[in-house]
């Protein structure tokens, strides 16, 4: 896929533009783009956590899922630098697929242990 | 008149008292004071009639009149004494007054308790001074009539006497109808009445004989039960021995109330009320609540074994000061800068090529350009000092989980492994995703301009 982006960009820009930026500004996004990225998805291990302290129950996640679905195109459109909605849905759809994964892992985690353990706590 | 019938009547007599206090603290109830007062004078001049009644009955005239002299006697000098104390007590009372709701605290309850003492002296005395003054008149037996019109004048003599204080002059007559077990039924019922009429509801509450000091603090405790952490007080609930009576008086008293709540239950009721503090037992909406929650044992248990795992549950547990755990951050907050520093030094030397890769995804396509003088060396001081955190992050995460595992129990370990390497990997998922996704695609790249592009190059 990289490979192929870079062969488009070959052939996309060399006909129309030359591009020049700063490399300054450039790597402070690219920065700030990669490190948010990876700080944002660590959404499933932070629904892990709640769920198995017993603060928040797998059904209290689904419950919320519009919440889920502004939230995560909000934060998209924030950490995202450029304006386009497209890069904002290329960010917005994976945060919401890793809350809605994070939301069943609960779940599987919680039917597994109610079958086990006896004393679990509830939320 | 034994010492034991005085104490009691003193304490239920400033119950009275505190139950009329209450009733004006809160304003919706101020009826409830005029009918408890009305009532209790009732009981207190029908007793006093009988008490006059029976006393020339059983005594031949000389006998009479030889007590009367006596008594006559006594009188003058109880009423010296009782015109010294009314002083200490018109005293004291101000001094209640100007503390105003802090006059329950325990000095001023004790003066307030003395000065009533005082007062019931100075009562009695008066009380047998009118009744020997007519026996020593009328040398006949003496009517029945007779005595109910001395007790009735002298009642309002009481009252002249101590203007001050009405409430003072209320519990005084209801300490003077305290005499027999019938009397004291009535006015036990009046004080429950008030209670009921201020909206403390004393038939629910738990009836246990108090048998010394701190006879009452079980029942009290029953009435905050509704606090799921009993043993958390915070100060709300209020403390056990604020509304206790002296431990003399309570076990004394507790001889003829052990048919009734507590002294402590209704003091504490009366006094809580007085602050604007309603009672658990007459608030009917914490109940409910409680009933909605989950058992208080079983909050109680869930709440500790979260608190305080047992043994088994802590495999290496080990006891440590706060100065080692201090300690122990420190060594370990060293060692993870230390990982970072150098880290970040192994970036900064391969700094170039960690820029030349960073370009990649744009390379192609774009002309990095520096516009000021110095500014590809902070870029590369920039990019080798997230690279170099990225690089230290596993000592970090090692050295803080390190420092946290003696204190989680194994069920809390069972996570530990699939949460850091989940988190890991997500981190770095989420860091190439960036970066060979996010990066082109900012970069004005369409999903329609790269199917064209894919059309294009299958086309040539």
């Amino acid at each position: 896929m990289f490979l192929f982006v870079s062969q488009f960009f070959i052939g996309y820009s060399n006909e129309a533009v030359e591009s020049l930026w700063s490399i300054d500004q450039y790597f402070e996004f690219v920065l700030v783009l990669l490190f948010s990225t990876g700080l944002s998805f660590q959404v499933p291990v932070i629904q892990l956590l709640l769920g198995q302290s017993g603060i928040v129950s797998s059904k209290q996640m689904l419950s919320i899922w519009k919440y889920v679905v502004v939230g995560s195109v909000v934060a998209a459109a924030v950490l995202t630098p450029s304006t386009d909605p497209f890069t904002q849905m290329l960010l917005a759809v994976p945060l919401m697929s890793l809350y809605l994964g994070g939301a069943a892992l609960v779940g599987v985690v919680e039917k597994g242990q109610g079958g086990g353990d006896v004393n679990q706590i509830e939320g | 008149m034994s010492h034991v019938t005085v104490a009691a009547s003193t304490s239920a007599a400033s119950l009275g008292a505190r139950a009329a206090a209450a009733a004006k603290h809160r304003p919706g109830s101020l009826r409830a004071k005029g009918s408890g007062g009305t009532m209790t004078r009732g009981v207190s001049l029908r007793v006093r009639a009988m008490n006059a009644d029976e006393a020339p009955k059983k005594m031949n005239p000389e006998q009479r009149a030889r007590a009367a002299r006596q008594a006559k006697m006594e009188a003058e000098a109880e009423l010296a004494e009782a015109e010294a104390e009314q002083k200490a007590e018109a005293e004291a009372k101000a001094k209640a007054a100007e503390v105003g709701i802090e006059a329950r605290a325990r000095a001023s309850l004790r003066q307030k308790l003395e000065a009533e003492l005082a007062e019931l002296a100075a009562m009695d005395a008066l009380e047998e001074e009118k009744l020997a003054a007519t026996e020593l008149a009328a040398a006949e037996p003496v009517a029945p009539v007779v005595p109910v019109a001395a007790a009735a004048t002298a009642t309002p003599n009481a009252a002249v006497a101590k203007p001050a204080m009405e409430e003072g002059s209320e519990s005084s007559e209801y300490k003077s109808s305290l005499f027999t077990d019938g009397a004291f039924e009535d006015a036990l019922k009046g004080v429950n009445d008030m209670a009921e009429d201020i909206g403390v509801d004393v038939s629910d509450a738990p009836i246990d004989a108090p048998t010394i000091d701190w006879g009452g603090i079980d029942s009290v405790r029953s009435l905050t039960e509704d606090d799921p952490f009993p043993g958390f007080d915070g100060g709300i609930t209020p403390k056990a021995e604020d509304f206790a009576p002296e431990p003399a008086m309570a076990s004394v008293s507790s001889t003829p109330v052990s048919s009734t709540p507590s002294p402590a239950v209704e003091a504490a009721m009366a006094s809580s009320a007085a602050d604007g503090f309603v009672p658990a037992a007459a608030n009917s909406g914490v109940p409910a609540l409680a009933a909605a929650a989950p058992p208080p044992e079983r909050q109680q248990e869930q709440v500790r074994s979260f608190l305080y795992p047992g043994e088994e549950e802590l495999p290496d547990d080990v006891n440590m000061t706060i100065w080692e755990h201090l300690e122990e951050l420190r060594d370990r907050a060293i060692v993870s800068a230390g990982a970072c520093g150098v880290a970040v030094l192994l970036c900064f030397c391969f700094a170039k090529d960690l820029v030349i890769f960073l370009e990649q995804p744009v390379i192609d396509q774009v002309k990095f350009l520096q516009l000021g003088p110095g500014e590809y060396f902070f870029t590369t001081v920039k990019v080798a000092g997230y690279c170099g955190l990225l690089l230290g992050a596993p000592v970090v995460l090692y050295e803080a989980i390190a420092y946290v595992v003696p204190g989680l129990t194994k069920d809390e370990r069972k996570f530990l492994a699939p949460i850091v390497l989940g988190s890991s990997v997500l981190f770095y998922a989420g860091i190439g995703f960036a970066y060979a996704v996010l990066t082109p695609a900012a970069l004005k790249v369409s999903l329609f301009l790269f199917a064209y592009s894919f059309y294009v190059r299958i086309r040539n």
